[in-house]
């Protein structure tokens, strides 16, 4: 290795090529790599040109492609005489590199024959503008991930935050919880590094654990993390255990009881419910509604009217002690299905025939038909066997202690043993309360950003039709920023998401794609060789696409410092009553809904 | 006999004696060789002797721009611009590479001109390309000079040769035949491509029609003589091997070549150097698919050959540089 005056702290490991074929562009360019040294791809990478009038000009770039030649060879066969011995030939390797900045801003390209730099210390943080997310009162620098050699890749806040951009994408087959996995890792970075500052604290995140168990331990630390995996969190200066203020909630089961329906875990998770006056007074009978292929007329029309009707009636409900139950046209209901009863009698009316001639039909300005009706009606039936475990009259429990607080920093709801429907009801009401509370909120707490991580968001927003759900998503990404609702979405297939949630995220993130999907559109920002590598990205790599640096980052992050499955959480002092595992029996009773 | 092919592409020539500017100098008819040192019995020899190392050696040489100097003399003095390069490659240990640090590039402004002529340096960037100037009395055509630039290539080809040879565990291959060597190494073996005398009679001659790759004739001592400056005045071994017919259309002498070595070792070692180069050469012989001088040219050489023409530099860049010197010269 050799040392150049001008950049003591860097290596010398190429030339810049100007061949015909690899030209040397302001943009990119090419360089042979010296043979007693070797580039590879993700190496950051820095060259200096001097210009005629005695000028600096600093290139800084990422490696994105290498070529490995045989020099001395004109015919395919002649690799065969060279390794015979008989053609002398040489090999050598070219490394591509796309320009990542300039500096200063003089875009002329690197002069062939000047010497390739790999990017240490200052000169890398330059190259991937680390320098521009700091200043000498902040820092916004958030951990991504860590590159091949172990060092930091930061993000820079602002642009998730709601300050210059926000929201992130993350696209990847499924199968071994790298998106979740990845997206709690950015939350973890964010609560435990000092990008947020005084924000720190306040801020919060909402998780949906969707499918499997493993957001259920992050609380508890991790009892597989081996030596070196802590020195990976080391290295990006992160503590190495669990999330510290974590609350666990959990639909209640069926029965009289309001216990969580959960699996593993029933310590310290609450189970939560909404009143049925929550349910009327709120409007959540929409998201029973929540499919997109809700027909997009006269079905949606009468969802509208009826919410309408029950929320009025929850307003006009006299005060009872409990509270919870509610009282639609005189009659008191006090469970879901007197509701639907209720709904049922004022769409129909009492007479036995085909007419609907309920009284709120009378009311309605355009009378709908019998079998939109019916159809309505087969739809809420079916949607309220679903949620009627979790919407509840008066008397079931305390309900401000089942009531979702975001208390905690971390708040994980856990809807994985629900139905798809049910799923979605939960979803739909909760983000739409997010997006609610923060637009009446002022001051300190709108700074403060509110993450809400989605997990399949081909489920809640499709590219195609219209749901409940799917306009709170849109909302989210469309004015979240301005409310400091930050949504960290995830999907198998960008392309089967609708565009404008896919297109407000500022950080897009990919992990292994399927060859066909990693050839769409969506994944456009992608430079060609980090398409081909989106194929062969293992568990724990993924590939990181940030508005300030214009080439996408291929990043690995840690093993988890917290629990994502039972038999990583660590035991307490054997046989210790405080052991919280003692209570994670498996109560695999069969509540599937 | 029917009519065969020669294997060379025409613009070539043919590796046979017909061609008019053959570098192979003939000895006079009068040279009448012992066709008995080696064996009594004038029949193929097969005989494997590999060898662990083995240096070949080339040039390549250009003419860049011919000249006429009025100020040289009664008559216009006639000039050349010529670059030649030499180098080697080493075969070892089966690996095949040029030796980097023995490759060797010169330029030279040759001319007839009886007045001291200036070297003549282009300075382009960082390069400096220095025509040191020669003067050639005994040139009397523009053709001179280009055998005069030739020459000086084969000089110092040869005093490459020279050097490598000092390791006498290696085989030395020199292009061509072993002319102005001073002192040829005990290894060092010429090889003829381009055959311009065979020396043989031709009823020996029809042996080589029935010659397999790998096998070789038997040693032929070429006397040498004291009156003849081009030859080694010791006398030269040599024998003929065959190389792999490039296929039945190829007239048998097509794939034949000679090969020399001083007559101041003894037969027997002679006897090993003939034993290797007829175990290695059909090994080497080129493809016609990758070189119009097949199989004669020898495919590390051909590569050589190759990277030194590559070293001579881009030859419409220096015939520019070359012409913008001298305008600049007549502006002054």
């Amino acid at each position: 290795m050799t040392l150049d005056d001008n950049n003591p702290s860097s290596e010398y490991r190429a030339l810049v090529l100007g061949t015909e074929g690899a030209a040397a562009t302001p943009l990119s360019f090419s360089a042979w790599v010296a043979p007693e040294s070797y580039l590879q791809l993700d190496d950051v990478v820095h060259v200096r040109t001097v210009l005629p009038d005695g000028q600096y000009v600093d290139t800084y770039g990422v490696v994105d492609e290498l070529r490995a030649t045989q020099e001395g060879v004109s015919l395919t066969s002649d690799v065969a005489l060279s390794t015979e011995g008989v053609l002398p030939t040489q090999s050598s390797v070219a490394a591509h590199v796309s320009v990542t900045r300039v500096e200063p801003e003089i875009y002329v390209p690197p002069m062939p024959g000047q010497r390739v730099y790999l990017a240490t210390g200052e000169a890398r943080e330059k190259a991937l503008f680390f320098d521009r997310m700091q200043d000498e009162e902040d820092d916004f620098r958030f951990p991504v991930g860590l590159d091949r050699s172990g060092r930091p890749v930061y993000g820079n806040l602002e642009f998730l935050d709601g300050t210059r951009g926000a929201h992130v994408n993350i696209s990847g087959v499924s199968g071994v919880a790298t998106k979740t996995t990845y997206a709690t890792f950015l939350l973890y970075g964010l609560f435990e590094s000092q990008a947020l500052g005084s924000r720190r604290a306040t801020s919060k995140a909402l998780i949906f654990n969707v499918k499997g168990e493993d957001l259920l331990f992050l609380d508890r630390p991790n009892a597989r993390l081996t030596e070196e995996q802590r020195a990976r969190w080391a290295a990006l200066d992160l503590p190495a255990g669990p999330f510290g203020s974590v609350s666990f909630y959990a639909p209640c089961r069926p029965g009289d009881q309001p216990l969580p329906q959960t699996s593993s875990r029933q310590e310290g998770v609450t189970g939560f419910y909404w009143t049925l006056h929550e349910f009327c007074l709120n409007g959540y009978l929409r998201y029973l509604f929540a499919d997109a292929d809700r027909d997009a007329g006269q079905i949606g029309d009468l969802v509208e009217v009826v919410t309408a009707r029950l929320a009025q009636a929850a307003r006009n409900t006299p005060f009872r002690d409990p509270e919870g139950d509610v009282e639609v046209e005189g009659a008191w209901c006090r469970d879901l299905e007197d509701l639907v009863q209720q709904i049922e009698r004022n769409l129909v009316g009492d007479e036995d025939d085909d007419e609907p001639h309920g009284r709120w039909m009378a009311s309605t300005y355009r009378a709908a038909a019998p079998g939109t009706v019916r159809a309505f009606l087969r739809r809420l039936e079916a949607g309220a066997r679903l949620v009627q475990p979790f919407v509840r009259g008066a008397g079931f429990g305390k309900p401000a202690s089942h009531r979702i607080e975001f208390d905690e920093q971390v708040t994980v709801v856990d809807l994985h043993r629900l139905h798809d429907r049910a799923q979605r009801f939960v979803v739909g009401v909760l983000l739409s309360r997010v997006m609610a509370e923060h637009e009446s909120a002022a001051g300190v707490d709108r700074t403060s950003p509110f993450f809400v991580v989605v997990d399949e968001l081909n489920k809640y927003a499709p590219r195609e039709g219209r749901s409940p759900i799917k306009e709170t998503l849109l909302d989210i990404a469309e004015r979240g920023r301005s409310l400091g609702v930050i949504l960290i979405g995830a999907q198998q297939t960008a392309s089967e998401v609708e565009q404008r949630i896919v297109a407000n995220a500022s950080f897009r993130i990919v992990g292994r794609l399927d060859t066909a999907e990693a050839g769409r559109d969506q994944y456009r920002f992608l430079t060609p060789s980090a398409r081909a590598r989106a194929v062969l990205l293992k568990p724990g790599s993924m590939i990181v696409s940030q508005p300030e640096i214009p080439v996408p980052l291929l990043v690995e992050f840690p093993f988890p410092s917290w629990s994502t499955r039972r038999s990583e959480v660590a035991p307490v002092a054997a046989g210790s009553a405080k052991d919280p595992m003692l209570r994670f029996d498996d109560p695999d009773e069969g509540y599937d809904l | 006999m029917p009519v065969r092919l020669l294997p060379w592409q025409p613009e070539y020539g043919t590796a046979m004696q017909f061609d008019a500017d053959a570098p192979d100098f003939g000895d006079g008819d009068d040279v009448v060789p012992d066709l008995t040192v080696e064996a009594s019995t004038w029949a193929p020899i097969t005989r494997r002797a590999d060898v662990e190392r083995v240096y070949l050696v080339d040039g390549v040489r250009r003419a860049e721009a011919h000249a006429l100097d009025d100020d040289g003399g009664a008559t216009p003095a006639l000039g050349l611009f010529g670059s030649y390069a030499i180098g080697a490659v080493a075969l070892a240990a089966g690996r095949a590479g040029i030796l980097r640090d023995r490759v060797r590039v010169e330029r030279r402004y040759l001319h007839t001109s009886n007045t001291e002529v200036p070297d003549r340096v282009l300075a382009f960037q960082r390069t400096q390309l220095a025509f040191t100037s020669r003067t050639v009395p005994t040139a009397s055509r523009a053709n001179d000079l280009v055998a005069a630039l030739n020459r000086a290539m084969l000089d110092e080809e040869a005093r490459l040769a020279e050097t490598l040879s000092e390791d006498e565990s290696a085989l030395t291959l020199i292009d061509g035949p072993l002319r102005s060597l001073r002192s040829p190494g005990r290894s060092v073996v010429g090889y003829v491509k381009r055959i311009q005398q065979w020396y043989v009679p031709k009823a020996e001659l029809e042996l080589l029609q029935t010659l397999l790759p790998g096998e070789r004739t038997p040693l032929f001592l070429i006397p040498g003589s004291a009156q003849d400056p081009l030859h080694l005045a010791e006398g030269r071994y040599s024998w003929f091997v065959r190389l792999p017919a490039p296929g039945p259309h190829v007239h048998y002498l097509g794939g034949v070549l000679r090969l020399e070595c001083s007559a101041s070792i003894s037969p027997e070692r002679a006897a090993i150097l003939a034993d290797q180069t007829a175990t290695l050469l059909p090994r080497l012989a080129s493809s016609p698919v990758r070189d119009p001088r097949a199989p004669q040219n020898l495919t590390p050489i051909g590569a050589l050959e190759t990277h030194l023409t590559h070293l001579l530099g881009d030859r419409r860049l220096i015939a520019r540089l070359l012409a913008a010197s001298i305008a600049r010269e007549e502006a002054a």
